[in-house]
């Protein structure tokens, strides 16, 4: 097929995966119009979904069950919850608690009696429970206690909450684990693949969350009138809408980014190109200049609203905030008249930020200069889904001097690599006997590194070549691999990100100093999550839907079902 | 143990769980590498018996009795000794499961002649492999043996002949070639499609794999629980 101009320009533009599959960079990356949850809800209001609360059955004590139905008339999805009343001691985001404030299911149809009570005796025990292919999603959620009995004891006086505190927090509960595409028994991922509103990654357990948000605000003003059945008031929608789902991750997302490189390739290809067609055009409008100058000044407010207590993390958003001040006036034509006059001024402005902002900035402004350009880029949200099938065959046919060859081209940064040293080993990924939960281990200080997991594809992949090449450069793929078995794993790995170049992160994922955290926020990222907090270099929390409509909310007049992700400007909530 | 008590635990062992082809894949990948394989081949293990269950081919209880079976010393013995065809073991049978990944790694050179071994054990699990590999392919690919074939074409699958071949526990000789499908005539019952629906499991069976899936793990210990995961903060704020 012949590629147009367009194509051309696009792939002109592209960055390199030198430059973007770096950790330091991926663990910059903030959301974008192609996040899941937000290609979501596009989807959602487009299809012309259609939501409500079908049972409330839940007591005084805030015990029971609920279920929320989304339907399109051709598929339903419910959204099954049961609320528990749980003891302080035993609240945990960890993967080892064993109760949690709330669970939920996200059902395939609309479950009969006999079914929400086989859920009842399954999905509040969550891993130890049974789960089956008509279950797509399994989740449990905590409060954040201070927030939840704030919001609950104004509203029960019939008072609306403390809008700094509802800010500060941004959620009232979080979620410690949404789990999908077959794992425990649930519904596997071909089940749903080919429908539309599934297409692309993660949307079944995003449809899941932004359903559990209705759930947390709901199970709150519930608990408002049970206090004070007189007085209670519901809460103000304006101030609603500031929640979100909070979630608590830790390393059992990371190995996710590395398992699936083909499906990687494509997340990161996608917001490379949407960057890479902005930046090909030739002009900006003047309502895209004036859209772009508002997301930055609302991504100011943005930025003043994101709390965390890791230091690391507090720096770069101070840096931040500065460079985002850089920008305005960077980018302010009364100043600088000339930056929007330049041919590409899209390109030019990418490529000033480049040497004149910090990494967390630069990645942000990827997502600030796709913004204003849905009509552009909004197509590529369907394309970040992928049958990884279609990549996983090795191609034995081919010869020790093609890979050879392959790996020079695709692998130059591990073959420079000295993994003799320790500090370039220090780490093996590996699985705990308890929970089955991924950890990190120090290979030098703990037991263990006999039973690594095959996540450091630097290290394999420079062994491989080391293997290679004394060979027979004519020997072919499969015969070397009769005889070398251990190396087959990184074989199919070069054959993929030959052909998928953003598939590999290009850095040395078993190093001292490498943080695990560049993963989880990479991956977070695409699902649209912000605010992002990390507890530990391996541990983050963050915000889901913050600002978004709710399902009741999603026709209503006005109300943009993707203008949400940027704060308001003060007047416009 | 009481009469009563080895009765229930018959009852229980006997119980069936249902599990998603997700865990399949998963949970057989571990036990390959649980029983020495390398991970390369445990990913592609994995992958065989999820096709191997989508349709109802194999069952889980046969793939755990081959895994237990596997010698890693004997490894040389059961592996093709290179890759002309017949393809022929060094000591008596061939391996199915590296027979099966030998000829899905060689299919784009399978050309006019067809790809032939000699003696190999259960020859049905050389298919999860070769249904895997249709799926990216143009050409359909046929195998043989005794007197049943399989024709795998993208995710369909067609099957002809002694359906009771399917079980054999070894066969002298199997022809793997590729097939132009449309020239294929098939009654339309003989073509199968995967099931999309829960895999049913006897719990003692799936225990027998999670034992093999289990040499994975590293056991925990307060520093892993600790720094492994990065936790010890507070979760009541």
């Amino acid at each position: 097929m012949q590629e147009n101009l367009s194509e051309k320009a696009e792939r002109a533009s592209l960055r390199s995966p030198e430059k973007v599959m770096r950790l330091a960079r991926m663990g910059s990356f903030h959301q974008t119009r192609l996040s899941f949850m937000r290609a979501l809800l596009r989807c959602l209001k487009r299809e012309k979904w259609q939501f409500e609360r079908a049972v409330w059955n839940i007591d005084e004590n805030g015990v029971g069950h609920g279920v929320y139905v989304a339907s399109n008339g051709k598929h339903t999805y419910s959204l099954v919850c049961f609320a528990h009343d749980l003891p302080p001691e035993k609240r945990s985001d960890r993967v080892i608690a064993e109760e949690w404030d709330a669970t939920f299911a996200l059902y395939d149809g609309s479950p009969n009696q006999e079914e929400i009570e086989r859920l009842r005796g399954n999905i509040p025990k969550q891993e130890a429970g049974h789960c089956q292919q008509t279950e797509l999603v399994l989740a449990r959620a905590n409060r954040s206690v201070r927030l939840f009995e704030h919001v609950v004891d104004r509203l029960s006086q019939g008072r609306q909450p403390d809008q700094d505190m509802i800010d500060s927090v941004g959620y009232l509960m979080r979620t410690s684990a949404v789990y999908g595409n077959g794992k425990f028994g649930l519904g596997d991922r071909e089940r749903v693949s080919d429908r539309p509103e599934f297409v692309g990654a993660f949307r079944t357990e995003l449809l899941a969350v932004w359903l559990i948000r209705a759930f947390t605000t709901d199970i709150t003003e519930h608990m408002a009138r049970v206090a004070n059945p007189q007085k209670a008031v519901k809460m103000d929608p304006n101030i609603k809408r500031r929640l979100g789902v909070g979630n608590s991750t830790g390393l059992g997302m990371a190995p996710f980014l590395i398992l699936h490189p083909a499906l990687i390739h494509r997340w990161i290809a996608a917001r490379e190109r949407a960057l890479a067609r902005v930046c090909s055009l030739p002009t900006a409008t003047m309502e895209t200049e004036n859209q772009f100058a508002d997301l930055v000044r609302r991504m100011i407010i943005g930025v003043d609203n994101w709390n965390t207590v890791d230091e690391i993390q507090q720096d770069r958003i101070i840096e931040l905030r500065q460079d985002l001040l850089k920008l305005q006036s960077h980018i302010d034509r009364d100043n600088q008249p000339s930056i929007w006059e330049a041919p590409m001024p899209w390109k030019q402005l990418i490529h000033w930020t480049d040497s004149a902002l910090s990494m967390e900035a630069q990645e942000l402004v990827v997502s600030l200069v796709i913004e204003p350009h849905g009509e552009l880029v909004d197509d590529l949200a369907d394309e970040m889904g992928i049958d990884e099938a279609q990549y996983f065959p090795i191609k034995g046919g081919q010869t020790v001097g093609e890979l050879l060859g392959n790996i020079e081209d695709h692998y130059r940064w591990a073959l420079d690599i000295n993994y003799e040293q320790s500090a370039e080993s220090a780490r093996f990924w590996y699985v705990s006997e308890e929970k089955l939960e991924p950890r990190l281990g120090e290979r030098f200080e703990e037991p263990g590194a006999e039973k690594e997991q095959p996540l450091a594809f630097g290290r394999d992949v420079a062994a491989l070549y080391r293997t290679l090449s004394p060979g027979d450069p004519n020997q072919k793929i499969a015969g070397f691999l009769l005889q070398n078995p251990e190396h087959r794993h990184a074989v199919r790995r070069v054959q993929t990100t030959s052909r998928l170049p953003y598939a590999e992160v290009q850095d040395n994922l078993i190093a001292a100093d490498m943080r695990p955290i560049d993963l989880l926020r990479c991956k977070l990222s695409f699902f649209g999550a912000s605010r992002f907090d990390p507890r530990s270099d391996r541990w983050v929390r963050i915000t889901m839907y913050q600002h978004a409509p709710f399902p009741d909310e999603l026709y209503q007049e006005g109300m943009d079902a993707d203008d949400w992700v940027y704060p308001p400007l003060p007047g416009n909530s | 143990m009481s009469s009563n008590e080895q009765e229930s635990k018959r009852m229980s062992e006997s119980k069936q769980g249902f599990f998603s082809l997700n865990q399949i894949d998963q949970t057989c990948r571990k036990a390959a590498r649980g029983v020495g394989l390398p991970w390369g081949a445990a990913d592609d293990i994995g992958k065989a018996a999820r096709w191997l269950s989508a349709y109802e081919l194999t069952s889980v209880p046969q793939i755990v009795e081959l895994l237990e079976a596997y010698e890693p010393d004997r490894y040389e013995d059961v592996i093709p000794q290179n890759l002309a065809s017949p393809l022929q073991p060094g000591k008596g049978r061939l391996n199915p499961l590296i027979t099966g990944m030998v000829l899905s790694d060689l299919i784009d050179e399978i050309k006019e002649n067809p790809m032939v071994t000699g003696r190999l054990d259960y020859p049905i699990f050389t298919a999860g492999f070769l249904g895997q590999t249709a799926l990216t392919e143009d050409r359909a690919i046929r195998l043989s043996w005794a007197g049943i074939a399989l024709v795998f074409y993208r995710d369909a699958l067609i099957i002809e002949g002694n359906r009771k071949d399917l079980e054999l526990e070894f066969c002298e000789t199997l022809e793997c070639e590729r097939v132009n499908f449309s020239e294929i005539q098939t009654d339309q019952k003989n073509l199968l499609k995967p099931v999309m629906a829960s895999v049913k499991v006897t719990w003692v069976i799936w225990q027998k794999l999670e034992k093999l899936a289990h040499h994975t793990y590293v056991e925990a210990t307060e520093q892993s629980r600790q720094s492994g995961a990065g936790a010890g903060l507070n979760d009541n704020d």
